[in-house]
């Protein structure tokens, strides 16, 4: 029975995982930055929302809000930082986004200060509980609506990408950015678009667990590294895969928790993705052609 | 050998220097000790190439063995670090184990994991204090001067440690790695055997820098070794100097130093740490140990250069001058007959044929060309210039089929003008001269001759290389005080304009008896270039043993020789 409660706690956590690695496997597909930022730029804006919300006291506006601020943030980081490098190898553009990251955390630190702050949790009530004879499955209902969020924007995020317009241009621009400059596509454009959307998926996923984590200047920080393995254990190539290996992740976490410790959460996890780089770095699904968003 | 006593002298004095005030002290013994850390990364980042943003787990298990030995067994400290060594090394092992497959973002992402994986584990487990550490770590030493002498004195030992490996053949492996893994592959070098070396030697420094951080601060915990320590460590070699020595050393001054210029502040390190690392990325990729080295180069050395100048201006020489095209040119005259003049090379003057000015029957002229010694400057430095001005100064004087001998550039500017006016010339010396199709200078050597313009050390030692047997050291430093008194934008625009030069098609209709004589040890023209160019003049070459660039300034005597050998 505590394996079957632990793969049900474990699907929200894995599917915010998954979305968190959705955001960095999209910039990194399209763009070809890993982001090492992707978490902190999250942070700054969820920072944001609170901020409205501590204001306004509506939630709606305030996640809104801080949406629009995350596709704003990663336009500008496009457009002033990342795009004029691209020519820069993989290790200057790596370094790079550890400085943005190190900079946006000191940026919420002056601006908002160390303190933990809490955030609503969009939906309460009573948990959902199942019987199964005599044991009970408990499923929050904030969980709830973290998995149905989750799934929704992969899957309008999924729909974007193969009937939009602009969703076929990121994708051209992804399999061949001389040969999508050729058919007209603006690639600048596409790839501020890209981080635009990417950044704002890392503001989602924090407002999301901010309930849980409260909201301080290095919540993201695991979340990130979260992100990073959800995308190796499915592969980068692939950007379902990400979700995929983010739910992996999830239970697998739950799993470990329930029946070792859950000191050893994290590092049992990490430990895996350094197995699985070394055994498979193109991860459980990925496949050898490259260039599909 | 010089910088480690340097670095010794430096340290100490700095030590004596604030030797009351405890906490100073720990900020230097800190500095140290990262800059160990980041000596260690920036062997395996800068000198091999592989990305590692988990550097703190190594620190943290050096910090954490000899912590958890020290305070519950009791242990010497040679002991802990011998253990130390041993388990840093085994674990870079394990994660350089996998890093052989990984490049890039993927490497850096395996390397991310291992270090939170590292300090997680570290929190996890009751020995280690859990998230809140280890405290009343035994020092080593009770007084925190004899403490940061200690770490000093580790330092030095590390550093020369690290200067004996990069210098060796292990050194050039990891940066043929870096540079081209395929290359390096077709010398036949493992490449994952040098990586896991790298990872290991690096990861060792971590765990040394990490045991010696333990004792100096007797307090450890968790967060100290986590991702920002790791990013940190990545920022020293950044600022400092990616691929050089003293690099962490110079970053982990500015890292480990500046929050304490800024603890009165409430902005935080890390905005100011990001930033930097995103300027010097973008903006200063070398880093600031190369900033530092060119600024020593450039401008610490600038005095010595007017004072060279000036002792050449001040020096005696006899001569005269000639007025060309309104411009003076000063020439040295000796001995009455028939007339040679001598057209000396780059960075010369008439002083290049001093020794050799004295030949019965003959009136040797030296000159200085326009934009060399004491003559006149003119505004470009191209090669048929020069030409017409040695042109006009031989017709001022009066001359009529001269024996003109030629130095390298000045082989040049007398082809040119041999061509322009065959009638003004009877016969033509060459010496090593520029080659009839031009003298390629690399592109990647014309930031060395720029810094010829205020070096004189590294001019006199490219003088040398070019004249190897002058013997006289006098004579070399006074040609080098001398070549400082030439025009400064011909220091860039001679080799540029010796590239250019092509006389082949005009060469052909020149007639008159031409030797082209070089030196075996020649640097810059070889016997190729030189069978070249006499090939092309229809003359004949004469390759001489034991003999450099500068036969006239090597072996004053043999010069004469050869130059009366050819007039018979």
């Amino acid at each position: 029975m505590l394996v079957l409660q632990s793969i049900i706690l474990g699907i929200p956590q894995g599917a915010l995982y998954g979305l968190m690695g959705f955001g960095i496997a999209l910039i990194f597909r399209s763009v070809g930055t890993m982001n090492f930022a992707h978490g902190n730029a999250g942070m700054v804006c969820v920072f944001v929302a609170f901020s409205v919300f501590t204001a306004t006291g509506s939630i709606i506006l305030s996640i809104l809000c801080g949406i629009i601020v995350g596709f704003l943030l990663g336009v500008i980081i496009d457009k002033a930082l990342m795009g004029p490098i691209k020519h820069l190898s993989h290790a200057g553009m790596l370094m790079i986004t550890l400085g943005l990251l190190m900079i946006f955390e000191g940026a919420a630190q002056l601006i908002w200060g160390t303190d933990y702050q809490q955030f609503p949790e969009l939906l309460r009530g009573e948990p959902l509980i199942m019987r199964l004879g005599e044991n009970k499955l408990i499923m929050p209902l904030n969980d709830l609506l973290i998995t149905a969020v989750a799934v929704a924007v992969s899957i309008i995020i999924a729909l974007y990408l193969k009937y939009a317009k602009l969703g076929i241009a990121t994708r051209a621009r992804a399999q061949d950015p001389i040969g999508a400059k050729v058919v007209g596509i603006d690639t600048n454009m596409v790839d501020s678009l890209v981080w635009g959307i990417g950044i704002s998926i890392s503001v989602l996923v924090g407002i999301l667990i901010a309930p849980k984590t409260y909201i301080h200047p290095g919540m993201m920080g695991n979340m990130q590294i979260y992100g990073f393995t959800a995308g190796v254990l499915g592969g980068f190539e692939s950007l379902f895969g990400a979700i995929a290996g983010g739910l992996i992740l999830g239970i697998l976490e739950k799993l470990v928790g329930a029946y070792i410790s859950p000191d050893y959460q994290l590092s049992i996890v990490l430990i895996i993705i350094i197995i699985m780089l070394a055994v498979k770095p193109s991860g459980l699904f990925g496949k050898k052609s490259s260039g599909r968003v | 050998m010089k910088k480690f006593v340097y670095l010794a002298v430096i340290g100490l004095v700095l030590g004596l220097l604030f030797i009351s005030e405890s906490f100073m002290l720990m900020i230097f013994s800190s500095i140290i000790i990262f800059g160990i850390a980041a000596l260690g990364l920036n062997i395996l980042n800068g000198y091999t190439g592989q990305v590692s943003i988990g550097h703190g787990a190594f620190v943290a298990v050096g910090a954490y063995v000899t912590s958890v030995m020290s305070m519950n067994f009791h242990t010497p400290f040679i002991l802990n670090i011998l253990v130390v060594i041993v388990c840093a090394g085994l674990l870079g092992f394990l994660i350089g184990l996998p890093a052989l497959r990984l490049k890039g973002f993927y490497l850096a992402i395996a390397t991310m994991a291992f270090g939170v994986a590292i300090q997680q584990l570290f929190a996890a487990i009751h020995i280690f204090g859990g998230h809140g550490g280890l405290y009343g770590i035994p020092r080593l030493i009770k007084s925190e001067f004899g403490m940061y002498l200690f770490n000093l004195g580790f330092f030095i030992l590390m550093y020369f440690i690290a200067d004996v490996i990069t210098s060796s053949p292990v050194g050039l492996k990891y940066r043929m790695v870096r540079d081209s893994e395929t290359a390096s592959k077709a010398y036949g070098i493992k490449l994952s055997s040098v990586k896991l070396n790298a990872f290991v030697v690096s990861a060792i420094y971590g765990g040394i820098a990490g045991a010696l951080y333990a004792h100096t601060i007797t307090y450890i915990s968790p967060a100290d070794f986590g991702l920002g320590l790791s990013i940190n460590l990545l920022s020293m070699i950044i600022i400092g100097g990616m691929a050089t020595l003293e690099g962490g050393l110079i970053g982990s001054v500015i890292i480990t130093g500046l929050p304490f210029l800024f603890s009165r502040t409430k902005v935080p390190m890390s905005i100011i740490i990001g930033a930097l690392i995103i300027i010097f990325v973008l903006f200063f990729p070398r880093g600031l140990s190369y900033g530092l080295k060119m600024a020593f180069l450039k401008y610490l050395q600038m005095p010595l250069v007017w004072f060279r100048k000036l002792r050449a201006r001040r020096a005696k020489r006899d001569g005269d001058w000639v007025e060309v095209n309104g411009k003076k040119i000063f020439y040295t005259s000796r001995g009455e007959g028939k007339p040679i003049v001598m057209l000396h090379g780059n960075l010369g003057c008439g002083l290049w044929y001093s020794r050799v000015m004295d030949l019965p029957g003959y009136r040797t002229i030296a000159l200085d060309m326009v934009n060399f010694g004491r003559s006149d400057r003119i505004k470009d430095s191209e090669m048929s210039s020069y030409a017409l001005y040695l042109r006009g100064f031989i017709e001022k004087l009066g001359f009529k089929d001269v024996f003109l001998v030629a130095h390298s550039l000045g082989g040049a500017v007398a082809m040119e003008m041999a061509f322009d006016a065959p009638e003004l010339v009877s016969r033509l010396l060459l010496i090593d001269p520029c080659p009839i199709d031009g003298l390629h200078t690399p592109e990647e050597h014309y930031p060395f001759l720029e810094l010829y313009k205020s070096n004189p050390r590294m001019l006199k030692k490219s003088l040398l290389a070019i004249a190897p047997h002058i013997g006289d050291m006098k004579f070399l430093n006074s040609l080098t005080d001398n070549a400082y008194l030439m025009n400064r934008d011909s220091f860039i625009a001679h080799p540029r304009g010796l590239d250019k030069v092509n006389l082949t098609e005009r060469a052909k209709s020149f007639k008159k008896p031409v030797l082209v004589v070089a030196g075996a040890e020649d640097i810059l023209i070889n016997r190729e270039m030189a069978e070249a160019t006499a090939d092309a003049l229809g003359g004949s070459v004469l390759i001489l043993e034991n003999i450099g660039h500068s036969l006239m300034v090597e072996d004053p005597d043999l010069f004469k020789e050869v130059l009366l050998n050819f007039d018979e």
